[in-house]
């Protein structure tokens, strides 16, 4: 039961890099950057390591979006047109 | 005492089903918010009090967590709903305008 | 070749990668089970409970038996902290970007703030017996000074003297106790302090001194940058 768990945030946890990848729009990259790392929050508790989770918790879905949306705000918001 | 746990556990579950149900088809920005915010904090409340009934020895640290609930989630949405007005300027019908003022 | 094909290319190799990978994931964990092999883990804890005696196995390992890695962690966080003051240090501009105005937003900030630091020192103090330590309690800590920065805009500032103050101080405090532990004991960070009752809040020797050094000098550190990030202004 825990493996399908664990197998069904892998799989989203996939399926939500690649969006980040390939989404042209940049600070929508960064919230789905931060959901990629709300999956890692929950794969690191039930892998039993609390400790990196919490840090986790913290630094990937608090301080690093925050970096990333202040540097977007300083840069620019769109993706160059290929 | 553990079954009235998982019957509060199961009504905060399907709160948060609903909102999640709301946040995606619900119309607009402010409806959205509307479906996300206070259904899921009620939701959230509601899982805290089942846990509560399951494990009673832990009722000081999950009642701190429904109160800092209750703080953070009411005042992210309020900030939500004035960034919204702020940028999307007027979108109600019914032609009250209270924040016209202080913008 | 069209950009179209390539696209499709890419997209047909990506959803390829993908399937073998959830094949792959789909094998291992249908078989997980929770009851691993005994391997290093278990040498580790029953050395832990000879010596150490933490009721957070995980504290011991990283403070004691590999307390010199912390010390190497400690001091990229420093150089990569180092690295970004010297980058941003010259731009003249130093207003807060986030000049968002809202009473209801201060006041509630002025409610959560105290309740972030007083979380943010329970898990540092609570290190060694519950999961957390001077990482995780002086990232939070962190988070909470910058929920400051984002809702009081130029009302709240902090002192940059002060805070590299604050934080030579505390990694300073760190080497003296490994010093201290190498002139009293044999080893560098050897355990002087005498260890008390396992699950006490004053147990564990030196462990919970040195993280509640790391944990203020991670605080310092993960403050100070993003202090930087929210104040600098015209870097394009």
């Amino acid at each position: 039961m825990i493996g399908l768990i664990i197998l069904a945030i892998f799989v989203s946890m996939i399926i939500l890099a690649i969006f980040i990848i390939f989404n042209r729009d940049l600070p929508h990259s960064v919230i789905l950057f931060m959901g990629f790392g709300l999956g890692s929050v929950v794969l690191f508790f039930l892998f039993s390591a609390p400790d990196v989770a919490l840090t986790e918790a913290v630094i990937g879905t608090g301080a690093s979006s925050v970096v990333l949306l202040v540097t977007l705000l300083q840069v620019r918001r769109k993706e160059r047109k290929r | 005492m553990s079954s009235i746990g998982f019957i509060f556990i199961f009504l905060g579950i399907l709160f948060l089903i609903l909102s999640s149900i709301g946040l995606l088809r619900m119309p607009d920005t402010l409806t959205r918010m509307h479906a996300g915010t206070k259904a899921s904090t009620l939701g959230s409340l509601l899982v805290i009090v089942g846990a509560i009934f399951i494990e009673p020895t832990l009722w000081f640290k999950l009642s701190l967590l429904g109160f800092f609930l209750l703080i953070t989630n009411p005042l992210s949405s309020s900030i939500l709903a004035r960034s919204t007005y702020l940028k999307f300027g007027f979108l109600n019908k019914s032609g009250i305008d209270d924040l016209k003022d202080n913008k | 070749m069209s950009i179209k094909q390539k696209i499709s290319i890419q997209t047909i190799s990506v959803s390829f990668v993908v399937s073998i990978m959830i094949i792959i994931l789909l094998g291992i964990l249908l078989n997980f089970t929770t009851q691993f092999q005994p391997t290093l883990g278990s040498d580790l804890l029953a050395i832990n409970a000879n010596s150490t005696e933490t009721a957070n196995a995980v504290t011991s390992v990283v403070t004691y038996f590999r307390g010199f890695d912390t010390l190497g962690e400690v001091t990229i966080l420093f150089l990569s902290i180092f690295g970004v003051s010297l980058g941003l240090e010259g731009f003249k501009e130093k207003l807060n970007i986030f000049s968002y105005q809202n009473t209801l937003l201060k006041i509630g900030v002025d409610t959560l703030f105290p309740i972030i630091i007083l979380f943010g020192i329970y898990v540092i103090v609570h290190g060694h017996l519950s999961p957390g330590g001077g990482f995780q309690g002086g990232v939070i800590i962190a988070s909470g000074f910058l929920l400051m920065f984002l809702a009081k805009g130029d009302d709240f500032s902090i002192n940059h003297k002060i805070l590299e103050l604050v934080e030579s101080l505390s990694g300073a405090g760190f080497i003296l106790i490994a010093l201290l532990g190498l002139l009293v004991t044999d080893r560098f960070l050897g355990n002087f302090i005498p260890i008390g009752e396992v699950g006490e809040l004053f147990s564990g020797g030196i462990i919970p001194l040195i993280y509640i050094f790391v944990g203020i000098k991670v605080s310092a550190e993960i403050t100070a940058l993003l202090e930087y990030f929210i104040r600098i202004k015209d870097v394009r």
